[in-house]
């Protein structure tokens, strides 16, 4: 029974690769919609996680880095550092800034002056160059050099200063907005007011448990919260969902609804355009059960062929987004290809739903009639 | 021996003043290895009799026995499966599978009855080779002559060793020479494997192969001398 399935839908090629097409168009929405959400959400928490840190301590209130602006005096190192357990403390700044590029390009990043005694909160990973930048040196994002066709020993002017290039750095693009890395010392009282900074970041002694330090943090100094890395990667991928996913919710739903609609009307009209030949069938002894089994037939192997063409489509999809928007960083992982299969099949049996009414009115003594 | 027993079938479309009756008690035996034709007038109810016969349609009255089912006593959702294993139809239309074989065409009731695909495939090229269609197994309908696809046709009626064979017009899309081939054809077939066939015809040229001659007049069954 399968075969006929088969048999009904290659017939005409040309309306099968049209529906397969509308399908994998479909597929690929949902596809790059994963991926977007996946990539952005991965990203908010990249920065934190790579920072060599194991607490964040930062203005009380500030919950996350992505949207709550923290600021500290610098006379604070001391009295964290002076609570047991604590290994060191490393002032950095974080900044959204917008620097000079040549005569035209005004780009805004997030600038940090990471610690260069420790490497806190430096770039740690790089498509070239240097990860540490040195006095005079500025690391920039690799979207941010694409995007402003900044290369290597390129100069960017920041609050009156000039900083050559020495590094770009990878997984340090955050959608809306990428990093750049200079030294501490260099931006202090450029970005800030002087004495001032917006987080330490703090290294643990071994043996003592980050979370109950961070309490010891709150405890004794005022107006600082403190998060473990953990907590404060988790706060900045809550933003991400709380204002991409319902967004994204309604995109995916559109791609389903697409998928539905697309294999629905194509397995309508070969059932509608073969009612006869149901007939036939239902004449010679199928059950309505098993005509039903045929339609799902077609329309499974319908999104079969659909996720297929999805995958190619989302693969050029990638590509010419990855060349026309940079920032979107597209991230797939492991089960987002065989959840889409699983849900397409879903798509495909809903859709196969549709007909199934029309079907068993069919009366098999039809054929019967002529002609 | 009977292998289909019809008495009082009854069809009525309508009701009171304007109600039609199709089929009027009409009451018959079909017996296993005979040719049966039933011949009559355009409206005369014989398709709708061939219908009740074939488990199509349910009679207003009467019953029909196959294989100790009473048919008129079963529900809609039984009927396929009773249809699938005792009877085997064969169209005036042909109407096969466009997008199949002639020998995927043969396979389909089988596999409907969960023959395994090779086996069934087996029986198909069997019946087709048996009917003079070895070298047409793998045409499309589109691609076989009126008198080849009828065949198929026939052959796909053959699938399931049905016990009745019921064909409607069987020659009526055929020249004269192809008609009486396929007449022929049923009747060598009702011998060769103990079927009873019916054929409901207008065609005369047929009555020769017949073993018993029915006569459908305003829905009534008589019997020819």
């Amino acid at each position: 029974m399968v075969s006929i399935a088969a048999k009904n839908l290659l017939h005409d090629r040309t309306r099968l690769a049209i529906s397969a097409g509308g399908v994998g168009f479909a597929i690929m929405l949902v596809l790059v919609l994963g991926a977007t959400y996946d990539g952005v959400y991965r990203q908010a928490g990249l920065f934190v996680e790579n920072s060599g840190a194991d607490l964040f301590v930062g203005q009380a209130g500030v919950a996350d880095t992505l949207h709550s602006f923290s600021i500290l005096p610098l006379n604070l190192t001391d009295d964290i550092a002076a609570i047991p357990g604590v290994e060191r403390v490393c002032a950095i700044i974080s900044r959204t800034v917008e620097a000079h590029i040549g005569a035209a390009e005004h780009p805004r990043f997030v600038l940090v002056g990471y610690n260069e005694s420790h490497g806190t909160a430096a770039p740690w990973k790089m498509l070239e160059g240097g990860r540490l930048p040195g006095p005079g040196e500025i690391v920039i994002d690799q979207v941010l050099a694409r995007k402003d066709g900044v290369s290597l020993g390129a100069e960017v002017t920041l609050g009156g200063r000039t900083f050559r290039v020495s590094g770009v750095s990878v997984e340090t693009n955050m959608f809306i907005m990428q990093y750049a890395f200079v030294r501490f010392e260099e931006i202090q009282g450029i970005v800030l007011p002087p004495g001032s900074v917006t987080y330490f970041l703090v290294k643990v002694s071994a043996g003592y448990d980050a979370r109950a330090i961070g309490d010891e943090i709150e405890r004794r100094v005022a107006g600082v919260d403190a998060f473990t890395i953990g907590e404060l990667a988790s706060n900045n991928r809550e933003v991400i969902s709380g204002s991409f996913l319902p967004i994204l919710l309604v995109l995916y739903v559109t791609g389903f609804v697409i998928g539905i609609a697309v294999i629905g009307l194509t397995v309508y009209a070969a059932t509608m355009e073969r009612s006869r030949e149901y007939g036939i069938l239902k004449a010679i002894g199928a059950g309505n059960r098993r005509l039903a089994g045929l339609v799902l037939a077609q329309a499974i192997l319908l999104a079969v062929f659909g996720f297929l063409a999805g995958l190619l489509i989302t693969g050029a999809a990638g590509l010419i987004i990855g060349a026309a928007v940079p920032e979107m960083t597209l991230y797939f992982t492991p089960a987002a290809l065989p959840q889409v299969f699983v849900a397409s099949i879903g798509m495909s049996i809903v859709a196969a739903s549709l007909p199934l009414g029309r079907l068993a009115r069919i009366d098999p003594a039809s054929v019967f009639r002529r002609g | 021996m009977d292998a289909l027993r019809a008495a009082g079938l009854t069809k009525t479309y309508g009701e009171g003043d304007a109600a039609v009756r199709a089929v009027d008690a009409a009451s018959l035996a079909l017996r296993a290895g005979e040719v049966t034709l039933i011949m009559g007038p355009s409206g005369s109810g014989k398709t709708t009799l061939l219908f009740l016969l074939g488990g199509l349609l349910h009679p207003t009255a009467g019953h029909v026995w196959v294989n100790g089912h009473d048919l008129a006593g079963l529900r809609e959702r039984e009927l396929p499966g009773i249809r699938l294993r005792n009877f085997g139809f064969v169209f005036q239309d042909f109407n096969l599978l466009a997008n199949l074989t002639a020998q995927e065409n043969v396979q389909v009731p089988m596999e409907l009855a969960s023959v395994r695909p090779v086996k069934a495939r087996e029986r198909a090229a069997k019946i087709l080779s048996a009917l003079g269609l070895r070298k047409r197994l793998d045409f499309l309908p589109e691609k076989l002559s009126g008198g080849e696809k009828q065949r198929v046709s026939i052959a796909r009626a053959l699938a399931n060793g049905p016990r009745v064979l019921l064909a409607d017009e069987p020659t009526a899309n055929l020249d004269s020479a192809l008609g009486k081939t396929v007449a022929g054809l049923l009747r060598r077939i009702a011998r060769a494997t103990r079927a009873a066939v019916l054929i409901v015809s207008h065609d005369s040229r047929i009555v020769e192969v017949a073993d018993r001659l029915l006569l459908m007049e305003d829905g009534r069954l008589r019997t020819m001398p």
